[in-house]
């Protein structure tokens, strides 16, 4: 019911021709602009952000691609961050090397020192969308598709806390550490 | 859906991992607009994003992040949350042809033309308030 009304209440304001002709761009464009302004004080990434290897906008712009693909797709995706001092699984995690070139030695336990990307993981939701991918030839399915708010984010969610194994479509990507053999409950453990 | 995801993901990790960073980290971590990517990187819950849990997070290791390597995930982070929780995406330059978010993502996408997206009427997903 809610959300019904809250379509209806977007078709509406969407209608709206001045809304849709000014207001839209601009507020997309005071939102643009302040994220690059958050990156231009923060980050000397910032020169960096647009070379012949990396373009920062085209970059954007396929993560809002996937965004779309998401929305109507018939899986609830979640995105799920690793906190650092976890243990090292590679079922779900994909390790990088460091600034020093490590790898990963056998019979050696890791933990996670920081997660650089998050792990995909993608559930079928069997109350919603179940019958298939929300066809885009079907208007009134896309658009309630589009509309439907998902809580993608892992950490905001307390009632669903399956393992991220369950359900996997890629790994996160992490840096690790070796755990010290004389340190550390988990390393004692074995 | 796992190649896009892994052809996103791989990008900024394969190009800018490596270029030369100086801040210390703590400066990121201090910084406002950088509070909650921290937190997400630290996979916290964004209510609990205190200075305290983030040194207590890092302070199981025996060696914390270097700067670069935390930037670089913030940045990650950042990114996805930007595009995955707000509600407007645009590209400036093409601005002026563009009447509604959706429409212009979905003309990229050609998942719909633009025609069957106007009679839709429908702008953005994210026009929730």
């Amino acid at each position: 019911m809610v959300r019904t009304l809250d379509t209806l209440a977007t078709v509406r304001m969407s209608q709206n021709s001045h809304f849709r002709e000014f207001e839209v761009p601009n507020l997309a464009a005071k939102q643009s602009a302040d994220f690059y302004g958050e990156f231009a004080n923060y980050l000397p990434l910032n020169q960096l952000l647009d070379h012949d290897g990396f373009k920062l906008k085209g970059w954007l712009h396929e993560v809002m691609r996937l965004k779309l693909e998401l929305l109507v797709s018939r899986y609830h995706h979640r995105i799920e961050f690793v906190r650092p001092g976890t243990m090292f699984d590679s079922s779900w995690m994909t390790e990088i090397p460091d600034e020093e070139g490590s790898a990963l030695i056998p019979d050696t336990q890791y933990r996670v020192r920081l997660c650089v990307s998050p792990a995909l993981v993608g559930r079928i939701d069997d109350t919603k969308w179940s019958q298939g991918p929300v066809s885009t030839h079907e208007s009134e399915e896309y658009k309630l598709a589009l509309l439907e708010s998902r809580d993608i984010f892992a950490e905001n969610s307390v009632q669903e806390k399956a393992s991220p194994r369950d359900g996997l479509i890629s790994r996160a990507v992490v840096l690790v550490e070796a755990v010290p053999k004389d340190g550390g409950m988990e390393a004692r453990s074995q | 859906m796992r190649a896009k995801w892994n052809e996103i993901i791989e990008k900024p990790i394969g190009t800018l991992r490596f270029e030369s960073y100086e801040t210390p980290a703590t400066d990121i971590r201090d910084e406002r607009h950088f509070a909650s990517a921290v937190a997400t990187v630290t996979a916290m819950s964004q209510s609990s994003s205190q200075q305290a849990d983030v040194d207590g997070c890092f302070s199981k290791l025996s060696n914390s992040p270097t700067e670069r390597s935390l930037a670089l995930a913030c940045f990650v982070a950042h990114v996805l949350r930007w595009v995955f929780v707000s509600s407007f995406h645009v590209n400036d330059s093409e601005r002026d042809d563009m009447n509604n978010i959706y429409s212009w993502v979905a003309k990229m996408c050609k998942y719909i033309t633009h025609e069957e997206m106007m009679k839709l009427t429908i702008p953005n997903a994210a026009f929730r308030w």
